[in-house]
């Protein structure tokens, strides 16, 4: 899988692997990174690897719910209204720029997300099974944008950061592509496989000494820390230990070990911690300070 | 805002010919030209605004050749100019923060303007009626008794912090001698685990170590499986928050590569399901030796 993938996206290893371990432990996932770092065709190039159809949604200021859930439109020749299901009834649903669409449309993709069914009118409608949403922020355009509470990005399993490439991969990019739209990768899995390594993945063993220590990993970042206002919430536990799954899997494991646990913190704890205005102030690294909490846990 | 006088009422037409300067002059319908202030008592010290309006029936963007009146009894702060076109012309302000030096009554005189006057053609100097101000004493008094009591305030918070880290320091230091005194209690002996350390293993670690692999080829159970890890953690030197990762990428293992294959096999034995620990266990005994 991650052949295929790569076989499409130039470098951005990391990022692929993180996407692959997101869909097997079933959860969404936020991308952030400057434009132009192929965070789209990535998601577009998983969904085609996996067989799932793909939507994709551009998120506007002017975006409005029934733009993503669908409408009710009324038939004059029936005299009855019909249901019009929209973008979100896909198996992968990459929400590009998502902060850039107001809040009321943010929270209808997040209760899909949640609830993995929408009602339209008075029927409600089950989303297709596997469901994974991809969402990207550019974290550089802060104007018009409308930051996600919380709350909501508690929603996401994981939070992938996109960097740019080296050198190599630059030119190697220029070699594969040279203007013209890049290929999809073969269609290597079906959904039916998907499904199949989630129920692998969740029957992947936790040994109690690792669970503690997921718990220890979370519960470091509710103590008194000078760039924190908050902590992870219990779902960060159930998102890392999910990962951890995933990685075992993918390693071709049953079991996993306290580097799954561990590998997987920075992704699951960065988009739930609150900073304080120092980290802003004072110009710290976000992620320096994520590395020093989850270094400062004994690993069993 | 107090006006010094009603505006309207102070266009005076001097009908004094400027000469020269008239090639110059702007052609004004001036119809009102004033000065006021927004205090008739203001204080040394204390900032009042000086404001000088007027109206014209052409529609220009600034008014030009106003002559300002001596202002040397204040210091002078911002100065703002407006002019806000109307259906009936220009509105035109001039807005001049002053501070008064002095105490006493002090009369700001006329400003005046240059203009040529579109009846005659001939230059004309308007000028503003006067403003007589009385300035009152700064009110040193008070600003002075602030300043005493501030300094007054921060002394006695400084006496009084002070004062209180002496108690505490001696209430601490009385605690000290006074408090009964703990029995020492010899610490439990741990078997195991090992604790890791990042200290070079003792002497007798090899001897301690080969125990702990007997014990688990005797009885493949996880925790002797955690104990035999726990020491080949403590032969590699692994600070407590390392992962087996992280030895792999510090080369913790330097030129005996043999005890990560050992670190390896028995993290299989260590975490994996309660079905398989014998059976990983037994597979890592080969590789468990220092």
């Amino acid at each position: 899988m991650l052949e295929a993938l790569a076989a499409t996206v130039v470098g951005q290893r990391d990022v692929l692997e993180a996407l692959l371990y997101a869909t097997i432990a079933g959860g969404h996932v936020v991308l952030e990174g400057p434009p132009g770092l192929a965070k789209t065709l990535a998601c577009r190039a998983l969904a085609v690897a996996v067989g799932g159809a793909f939507k994709r949604v551009q998120f506007t200021p002017d975006l409005l719910p029934s733009d993503i859930v669908g409408t009710r439109i009324f038939d004059q020749r029936s005299g009855e209204f019909t249901t019009t299901l929209g973008p979100i009834f896909a198996n992968v649903v990459l929400a590009d720029e998502i902060n850039r669409a107001p809040a009321k449309v943010q929270s209808s993709l997040l209760e899909a997300m949640q609830e993995r069914q929408v009602t339209i009118g008075p029927q409600t409608h089950a989303l297709p099974d596997p469901f994974l949403v991809t969402a990207t922020m550019n974290p550089l355009d802060s104007d018009g944008t409308y930051a996600l509470p919380l709350a909501q990005l508690d929603r996401f399993l994981m939070k992938i950061l996109v960097d740019y490439p080296s050198p190599e991969e630059e030119l190697a990019i220029l070699g594969r592509f040279g203007g013209e739209a890049p290929a999809m990768p073969a269609n290597v899995a079906s959904m039916d496989d998907l499904v199949r390594w989630r129920a692998q993945a969740r029957a992947v063993h936790v040994e109690a000494k690792l669970a503690a220590y997921a718990v220890a990993l979370v519960g470091a970042t509710r103590r008194a820390h000078p760039y924190l206002d908050r902590g992870a919430s219990p779902r960060a536990t159930l998102a890392l230990v999910a990962l951890a799954r995933a990685r075992a899997l993918v390693d071709g494991r049953t079991f996993a070990v306290p580097d799954d646990v561990r590998a997987s913190a920075p992704g699951v704890l960065r988009h739930r911690l609150a900073f304080n205005y120092r980290t802003i102030t004072e110009n710290v690294d976000s992620e320096g300070v994520i590395a020093e909490i989850v270094a400062g846990v004994p690993v069993p | 805002m107090v006006r010094a006088c009603a505006a309207i009422a102070c266009v005076t037409l001097l009908a004094t010919p400027v000469g020269a300067a008239a090639q110059a002059l702007d052609t004004l319908h001036v119809r009102s030209f004033g000065m006021s202030s927004d205090t008739l008592r203001p204080q040394v010290g204390q900032p009042f605004r000086l404001t000088i309006t007027a109206h014209v029936d052409e529609q220009i963007a600034q008014l030009d050749n106003v002559t300002l009146p001596d202002l040397s009894a204040f210091d002078s702060g911002a100065d703002e100019r407006r002019c806000t076109a109307t259906s009936r012309g220009t509105d035109c302000s001039e807005t001049i923060v002053l501070v008064p030096k002095a105490a006493g009554t002090v009369t700001i005189a006329s400003a005046t303007m240059a203009a040529i006057d579109p009846s005659d053609k001939k230059p004309s100097l308007y000028a503003t009626n006067s403003v007589r101000l009385q300035i009152g004493a700064a009110p040193f008094a008070i600003a002075g008794a602030t300043d005493y009591l501030s300094d007054l305030f921060w002394n006695t918070l400084r006496a009084f912090v002070f004062l209180l880290a002496l108690v505490v320091v001696l209430w601490y230091l009385l605690y000290r001698l006074t408090r009964p005194r703990a029995p020492k209690v010899a610490a439990p002996v741990v078997a195991a685990p090992v604790p890791v350390a990042a200290a070079a293993p003792p002497s007798d670690f090899e001897s301690q170590f080969r125990a702990l692999v007997e014990a688990l080829r005797a009885e493949p159970t996880r925790p002797r499986a955690l104990a035999v890890r726990h020491a080949l953690r403590y032969a590699l030197g692994a600070h407590e928050q390392e992962t087996l990762a992280d030895l792999v990428r510090r080369n913790a293992a330097g030129d005996r590569p043999q005890r990560i294959a050992a670190l390896r096999a028995i993290e299989r034995a260590s975490f994996c399901e309660d079905a398989y620990v014998e059976h990983n266990a037994r597979e890592a005994l080969p590789f468990l030796t220092l």
